[in-house]
Parts: structure tokens; C-alpha cells; sequence
């Protein structure tokens, strides 16, 4: 079975949909998850996996920033060197 | 604002309607309160210049509101009226403009095989609607999402028979050509929709199609022999003529694009009678 199977593609994202709920209840813990972590990391090719992670990532970012929690050093580091 | 001066003119016409009619109704109950009070009255056969004030009063209401509240609700429903005109032209322009902006920059030949293996190029396409999405076999999440999209905007202009002269084709272009054979691409799309096309080629064959289209892709980095494409998320919409129409995010929902669909599709039918 591969990604061009459907099956294979949705058993994959429930994997990866588990391992966030767990993630979402233990606060990003990943040590309190890493049962479903494994099994994530089975179902899904290595490549998926780091995609999958990098949006989670960038999902997370997105709702700080919104929300106001993210601080000033961290925007300062994204934003770049000032423009004059 | 063209709204506004014609609310204008019409209270205008309203105020001048009214004050004509203040000066009618004295001559015409005058007439008709002569009869009744010949028997009675002495000065009688002098006709009164004007009438009693109450009778005056009376005279007024009795006719100017009818008229004025007549005048009225023919007013608004003229009104109603124009407005809907306007909106309606409106909606046509924006789709319009946005059609026209497009023309110039994108679009072009294509010569690439089906996953049927059959060749075709551009000018097969003629005479359809095409909606051209470019991805590959290998996505993660984006593609199946956005071939979910499309399959939904398939089924729904689908629906309408009248669009038969132009039919409606979806069209999936793989930006991953090392990988995804004609096969690949078969088995990948009929998961979505039976009436999907698929279309992959060689490397050439696909960025020239890329570089008409202005659509970037990248193979990003491998990790043994897989790999992720990076690559604009973008459906883009070809008109019976073979022309660039308008182009559709991720931002747009299936139905929110199928009825854009429809209003280029109606707009090439009026220009086209």
C-alpha cells in the first residue's frame, strides 16, 4: 500500500489527527504521546511525517501570533532586519 | 450615488404632484356642493371663489393623500426596480473586469498525455470549460483537499443540463512528472471523480505548460527516494475558446467557485448569441 491508495492516505491522517488530539490535551508534551507518535510515524511516509510536523508548527504559530501570546523577540527574528 | 439623485428626482416629482393637486379638488367639489345647497341657499347662484375652510380642509385630504400615497408606492417599486437593474450589472461588470484583467498574462499551448495515455494538446480542449488544477500523486494534504473541491464544483455545474454546449472538464496536471506515470495518475484520480482528466508528460512538456501558466513548483528535499513538490495552489479556468478567465484560491469554498463559474459561463453565452 502506498500514498496513491486511498485507504493508506486516510488511515494516515487519522494517525496524524490522534497524535494532535493528544498533543492538544497534554499541552504539546510530546513524552505523554509517544505511543500514538510511533504509530503516526508508521502509517505515514518520513516525508509526510516532517510536513505534517512543520504545519502543526506553523498551525500553533499562527494562533499565538492571533491571539497576542507571541513575544517580541521571537517576531523580531521572523520579521527580518528593519526596513528603512 | 446615482441612487441617491434618483430618490431625489422622484420626491421632487412626489412635492410638484401634490401642489398640483392642492388646486384641483377646490374647482371640483365646488361643482358638486353647488347642487345640494341650491334649495337652501340664497347666495346660491353666486359660485363661492372659494370654499369654507373646514370644506377646504376636507377637500385637501380627501384626494392629495391618495394621490400622494399612490405616487408613492409606484415611486418604490420603481425604485426597487432600478436598484435591482443595478446590482445586477453590477455583479456582471466585477465578473467582467476580472475576466479581461486575466486575458492578457496567462494561459497557452499545451502538448501533454492523458492517463489514458492518449496525447493531447490545448486545442483538443475546445469548445469545453476546463478547470485546471496542478499537483501530484505523492501530496500530503493539499491536493486530495483541493481535488475534493473540485470534484464538488464538478458535481454541481454538472447538474445543470443547459450547460451542455460548453461542458464543464476538470483537469488534474501532475507537476511531479519523474514519479507520476499515466497509471499513477489513473488510479490516483478515480478516487475523486470519474470525470476527472488526468494529464502528465515529460519534465519539458510540463514546465512549458508551467511557464504559461505562471505556476512555480519545486521538488523539494529528499529524504531517501521520496520527496514533496512545492507548488502554487491554484484552479485555474479556460474558457470554450481556449482563453484564460479567472483563477480560484483556497480561499473560495466549491460553492462559491462553481457560481463564479456560472456567471463566466452566462456571460459567454450572452456574448456569444
Amino acid at each position: 500500500m502506498s500514498v496513491i491508495d486511498k485507504k493508506y492516505r486516510e488511515k494516515c491522517w487519522l494517525t496524524r489527527d490522534d497524535y494532535w488530539k493528544c498533543l492538544d490535551t497534554n499541552k504539546e508534551e510530546k513524552e505523554k504521546c509517544l505511543q500514538l507518535r510511533q504509530l503516526f510515524e508508521s502509517s505515514c511516509p518520513a516525508t509526510w511525517v516532517t510536513h505534517f510536523d512543520q504545519k502543526r508548527e506553523y498551525d500553533i504559530f499562527k494562533r499565538q501570533l492571533a491571539l497576542g501570546e507571541v513575544e517580541t523577540d521571537k517576531l523580531k527574528s521572523i520579521k527580518g532586519p528593519s526596513k528603512p | 450615488m446615482s441612487m441617491i439623485s434618483h430618490l431625489f428626482s422622484i420626491r421632487a416629482t412626489t412635492c410638484l404632484t401634490r401642489n398640483i393637486l392642492r388646486a384641483t379638488p377646490i374647482r371640483l367639489l365646488s361643482s358638486a356642493s353647488s347642487s345640494p345647497n341650491k334649495t337652501t341657499n340664497a347666495n346660491d347662484h353666486i359660485l363661492p371663489k372659494e370654499l369654507p375652510s373646514s370644506e377646504k380642509r376636507k377637500a385637501k385630504f380627501n384626494i392629495s393623500w391618495k394621490t400622494v400615497s399612490v405616487t408613492f408606492i409606484g415611486a418604490a417599486s420603481l425604485i426597487a426596480f432600478i436598484y435591482y437593474l443595478d446590482q445586477r450589472k453590477m455583479q456582471k461588470r466585477k465578473v467582467l473586469q476580472r475576466a479581461a484583467v486575466g486575458k492578457m498574462a496567462i494561459g497557452g499551448p499545451f502538448s501533454l498525455i492523458t492517463h489514458e495515455r492518449k496525447p493531447v494538446t490545448d486545442k483538443d480542449f475546445r469548445g469545453q470549460w476546463l478547470l485546471i488544477y496542478f499537483g501530484f500523486t505523492h501530496c500530503p494534504d493539499i491536493c486530495p483537499e483541493e481535488l475534493e473541491k473540485l470534484s464538488e464544483i464538478t458535481d454541481l455545474l454538472r447538474r445543470d443540463k443547459s450547460t451542455q454546449k460548453n461542458p464543464f472538464q476538470p483537469v488534474f496536471v501532475s507537476v511531479d512528472p519523474e514519479r507520476d506515470t499515466p497509471e499513477l495518475v489513473s488510479t490516483y484520480i478515480k478516487d475523486y471523480s470519474p470525470h476527472f482528466i488526468g494529464l502528465t508528460g515529460t519534465r519539458e512538456q510540463v514546465a512549458e505548460m508551467c511557464k504559461h501558466y505562471r505556476v512555480y513548483f519545486s521538488q523539494g528535499p529528499k529524504v531517501g527516494d521520496d520527496y514533496i513538490v512545492d507548488h502554487a495552489i491554484i484552479m485555474y479556468l479556460i474558457n470554450p475558446n481556449g482563453e484564460f478567465v479567472d483563477y480560484y484560491g483556497r480561499n473560495k469554498n466549491a460553492k462559491e467557485v462553481a457560481y463564479a463559474i456560472e456567471q463566466h459561463m452566462n456571460a459567454f453565452k450572452e456574448s456569444n448569441k
